[in-house]
């Protein structure tokens, strides 16, 4: 046997032991689960930091407040979910009892993304919990102190046994991919999400896919522009443009699309201050592969274009030896390079451009990153041809004050207010920015190629999941919240009957007579 | 079969982005629609049932015909509330904000059937999907030969055709059918194998699946059961249809005590059933065709139990007679695949522990069937196994309540449906934030950064564990009234 066999085997014997069946044990993991939270924040904070410069008020606002809560409300919350539930009943079922019992899958295989990495692991592992299954949970190599920090922390809180981390690059990821899980559930992007999703149907085993999207804000002639651009750059320029539901790219009418920019110019300068390096509140790329990536698309795009920023600084010292570390795929070697040069380096300006086409190269795929192009349109008509050319994103972003920016669907009437009828995506805020991932009620998750299994969780914080995506679909599922638990839970249904009122059930034995069809019937 | 099937599909998808599918009126009218199709055609349905299982029309009418009715009117009755937006709780960061769910259609649906239900398992899928506001692509298993010709010729002539085409494809085609073709959402009902394949093709265009596979559903019987009445249901549940339904129970495990008594009840009651000669009662059905009749063949023609009734073949008339086997090895030839046809295996056992680990080495169920009086022990069983389903001291019917999600898990498939369950299977619930914040607490969260600022995020989105009651209350009570003081004071300003 592997590693990840035995893994996979020692997991799944604890968790044939039983001993996430009952409630109580759950919700002491996730008060052991708090307590990790709680007596680690400066290391969580400091890795955080570490693997993406992540300011400190977003790490705690769309990390640490998040998954705090996503574990209170499990806690409060998960003797409810657990019980088994009483449906309504047909006639022919008076006599019997009916009800559904939750049961878990078993072992589920948490595959994690690097831009929030701390948010999506821990949130979907009070779900795992609170559901009663056992997890394997990888973190991304790509966040390489964080995911270290992980596989230390969580062994010394939560049982060892049953929920276990495996550290490794691709190779390593393979491997653990063969092997039969009862759950999968990936953050990432669509092209990984493709294998995993191939890898998961070997075994018949159900999949949740948290891929990513460009997702698109649309703003119409009558919004407050000022406001809208405090939004959007704020909503785009979090993390540095990686985060999976960012505002991708706007849709702006054309009457106020000068004065739009305008004003995100301005904000720009009001949060990022003149300087946008010497800024303590953004975040870095996370790494070489993805800043070449993001500086091409910069040089693909015409001067001209350039409205805002557009600087980008790389340390060359960094790069030399991050392809050193690279080539031998050891996290051990990231981590130093981590130590010694720290994450001052790989910064891109917040940059806006203008005049943007559908066909130009800023528009093939999802950008994750702190560029934001600004096409004009001549109203939501035009909008919805260009969003519907895509494929649907995780999140669609309207911003306007009038509740009848509609489209032309002459079929349906009255006309739907805004664009929501004509388009699809996974979920939708109108004006403002990723609120819609921060309801703890709401499901959270993509559709088509953005989303899989949407699972709901649930937060009562400003930013949530936040996965790393990259170009593709925006995946399948929805969480947060009891959806995680609901996404997490087989739903296995009883039928209790008696062994009397055998006459009753007689007339559907054979032989069959017209008597016994009427009587059915 | 249906020729330019990629053309077929394309006008799905065409139609699909017309928008019309997402009037509710319009799905409404093509559900009446759907009703009239099905009750008009009450006798011809039936007719096509019996040309491709020798199905009699009792079972047709109570096993496809009611069911596929009881979905419709159940989906006409409920249309207006399941479409609805649904509201959501709102939290002290949303207060003023519109929190709620859109449920939307996936787009263009593949529904894939089985032959074995060919009428049942085509439609009861569908009728969710067109109540969702989808396009479906409908393809009824070449199998079923006569079915399926009967859906290309009766469902253009009263649903829109262009929006729900029925597709008839063979072998080859099938096969690539998934593998070539982008849907948005594909709804197999059918065996283990193919339903791998279906989701690998799937997985190249990210396309959610939901598969209704099979097992070999066990079926327990405690020694404090009535066994009379068990082995009467159990019989009824294993011959239905000739064996072929993914919910039989397929195989006995009970004690060596009760073994042989119930296996006189259960020839008795064949007898009762069937009459001495099953193969003229009207009431026992036939297998869909040869290559099934050899498998099964080729199962009691192994010798790897000792059969006790039945075990006649006769391929000719794909005839297969109610068979019992006993004295079975875990690893015979009954116990491989799931039989899917009129064959009972008996397994003793010592205790109930044993069961339980018969069971639990096997793949996970479809269903799993208890027969016992005690219902500490239907716990117990409850508690350690999994399934997709069960039913305690009968057989099947699990299945026959809409509010129950019927679906299997593991090896035996993903997803669940029926009643609202499809309509929710079909549906994107798309989540939508309608923001009413006053700007000020949003402007809590723009750069640059304070710790200032970063107390008041804390204070008024962080929650608590404690304090429960009184002192929780006022805290929130006084957060509020702060908020509402501020408010004011910018209005005024």
């Amino acid at each position: 046997m592997n590693t990840a066999q035995q893994l996979l085997f020692n997991t799944r014997a604890a968790f044939k032991s039983g001993i996430t069946l009952p409630v109580e044990w759950r919700i002491e993991q996730l008060n052991r689960l708090l307590d990790l939270l709680n007596e680690n924040e400066n290391a969580l904070l400091d890795a955080l930091h570490k693997d993406l410069r992540k300011p400190k008020l977003e790490s705690i606002e769309t990390e640490l407040i998040v998954v705090k809560n996503e574990a209170i409300n499990a806690i409060k919350n998960v003797q409810t979910w657990s019980k088994p539930t009483y449906p309504s009943k047909a006639f022919v079922q008076m006599i019997d009892s009916v009800y559904i019992l939750k049961e878990p899958y078993g072992v589920v295989l948490v595959m994690s993304a690097w831009n929030y990495p701390i948010q999506i692991i821990f949130s979907q592992l009070v779900g795992i919990i609170a559901s009663g299954n056992c997890a394997i949970i990888k973190p991304s190599e790509l966040s390489p102190v964080t995911s270290e920090l992980m596989s230390k922390l969580i062994p010394q809180y939560l049982d060892k046994e049953c929920f276990r981390v495996y550290l490794g690059g691709i190779p390593e990821t393979t491997v653990l991919l063969k092997e039969r899980f009862d759950m999968i559930m990936y953050t990432g992007s669509s092209m990984v999400g493709k294998i995993v999703m191939k890898a998961a149907a070997e075994h018949l085993t159900p999949v949740i896919l948290e891929l990513g999207g460009k997702s698109p804000v649309y703003v119409h002639k009558d919004s407050d522009l000022k406001l809208v651009a405090k939004r959007v750059v704020w909503g785009k320029f979090l993390n540095l443009g990686q985060t999976c539901t960012a505002p991708d790219y706007i849709l702006c009418h054309n009457n106020v699309v000068d004065s739009l920019i305008d004003e995100l110019r301005k904000t720009v300068e009001e949060y990022f201050g003149s300087d946008p390096k010497e800024s303590p509140d953004l975040a870095r790329i996370v790494n070489a592969r993805n800043f070449k990536r993001i500086e091409s698309i910069m040089s693909a795009t015409p001067k001209e274009k350039l409205a805002v920023g557009g600087e980008t600084d790389e340390s060359a010292l960094y790069i030399v030896l991050n392809a050193f570390a690279e080539s031998f795929k050891y996290i051990f070697f990231d981590v130093l390079l981590y130590f010694i040069f720290g994450k001052m380096t790989l910064s891109t300006a917040p940059t806006v451009y203008k005049d943007i086409q559908l066909g130009d190269p800023i528009m093939e795929g999802e950008i994750f990153g702190p560029i934001l192009p600004v096409l004009a349109v001549n109203g939501a008509d035009e909008a919805v041809e260009i969003i519907n050319s895509q494929e649907k994103p995780l999140a669609l972003y309207i911003f306007a004050k009038s509740d009848k920016v509609g489209c032309n669907v002459s079929y349906l009437k009255p006309p739907p207010p805004f664009l929501l009828s004509c388009t699809s995506s996974g979920g939708v805020t109108v004006n403002d920015v990723l609120m819609h991932a921060a309801s703890h009620n709401l499901p959270f998750g993509g559709v088509g190629n953005y989303g899989f299994i949407l699972f709901f969780y649930h937060y009562l914080d400003i930013i949530q999941h936040l996965d790393s995506c990259s170009p593709g679909n925006s995946g399948m599922g929805r969480y947060h919240g009891k959806y995680t638990f609901d996404a997490l839970t087989h739903e296995k249904p009883v039928v209790y009957r008696g062994q009397n009122f055998e006459s009753l059930l007689s007339a559907r034995y054979p032989p069959y007579s017209e008597k016994n069809l009427s009587m059915v019937s | 079969m249906t020729k330019n099937y990629i053309g077929v599909i394309n006008g799905a998808r065409e139609a699909f982005a017309t928008g019309k599918t997402k009037d509710v009126k319009f799905r409404r009218h093509q559900l009446e629609m759907l009703y009239k199709c099905v009750r008009d055609n009450e006798a011809r349905w039936c007719g096509a049932l019996k040309k491709d299982l020798n199905k009699c029309e009792t079972e047709a009418v109570t096993a496809e015909i009611i069911m596929v009715n009881n979905e419709i009117i159940n989906a006409l009755e409920n249309l207006d509330t399941w479409v609805k937006n649904e509201a959501k709780g709102r939290d002290l960061l949303n207060a003023t904000s519109s929190v709620y769910i859109r449920k939307e259609p996936f787009g263009t649906c593949l529904i894939m059937s089985a032959w074995n239900y060919p009428f049942g398992l085509m439609l009861s899928p569908v009728i969710g999907a067109i109540a969702a506001g989808n396009c479906v692509v409908i393809k009824p298993s070449e199998a079923a030969t006569h079915t399926a010709s009967l859906f290309q010729e009766l469902l253009p002539q009263y649903i829109d055709s262009t929006c729900y085409p029925v597709i008839v494809l063979d072998a080859k085609d099938s096969a690539d059918l998934v593998k070539n073709n982008r849907f948005d959402f594909i709804f197999f009902t059918g065996g283990t194998a193919i339903g791998r394949h279906v989701m690998k093709a799937a997985a190249e265009y990210l396309t959610p699946v939901v598969l209704e596979l099979g097992g070999k559903n066990p079926c327990i019987i405690d020694e404090s059961c009535d066994l009379r009445s068990a082995a009467r249901r159990i019989c009824w549940g294993r011959f239905l249809n000739a064996g072929q339904i993914c919910i039989a129970p397929e195989y006995i495990l009970c004690k060596a005590s009760i073994r042989d008594k119930f296996v006189e009840e259960f020839k008795r009651t064949v007898q009762e059933f069937f009459g001495s000669d099953p193969k003229q009662s009207p009431d026992y059905g036939r297998i869909i065709n040869e290559r099934q009749v050899n498998r099964l063949k080729k199962i009691i023609d192994s010798g790897t139990g000792k059969i006790v009734l039945g075990g006649e073949v006769d391929v000719k008339t794909k005839y297969v007679a109610p068979t019992v086997v006993v004295d079975v090895p875990l690893d015979s030839a009954y116990m491989q695949e799931e039989m899917f046809g009129p064959i009972l295996m008996v397994i003793t056992i010592k205790d109930i522990d044993e069961a339980i680990s018969i069971i639990n080495q096997r793949e996970k169920p479809l269903a799993l069937y208890i027969f016992a009086k005690d219902k500490k022990l239907v716990n117990k069983v409850l508690s350690k196994t999994s399934s997709g389903g069960v039913t305690v001291n009968d057989v099947v019917m699990h299945y026959v309540p809409h509010s129950l999600p019927f679906g299997g898990i593991g090896h035996s498939g993903m997803g669940a449906y029926h009643g609202k369950h499809t309509f929710d299977t079909f549906s994107h619930n798309r989540s939508c934030l309608i923001d009413g914040n006053p700007e000020f607490i949003n402007s809590l969260r723009y750069p640059p950064h304070s710790q200032k600022k970063l107390s008041l995020i804390k204070a008024v989105m962080m929650k608590n564990l404690k304090p429960k009651g009184i002192t929780a209350f006022i805290k929130s009570m006084f957060m509020l009234a702060l908020v509402g003081v501020a408010i004011a004071y910018i209005a005024s300003n």
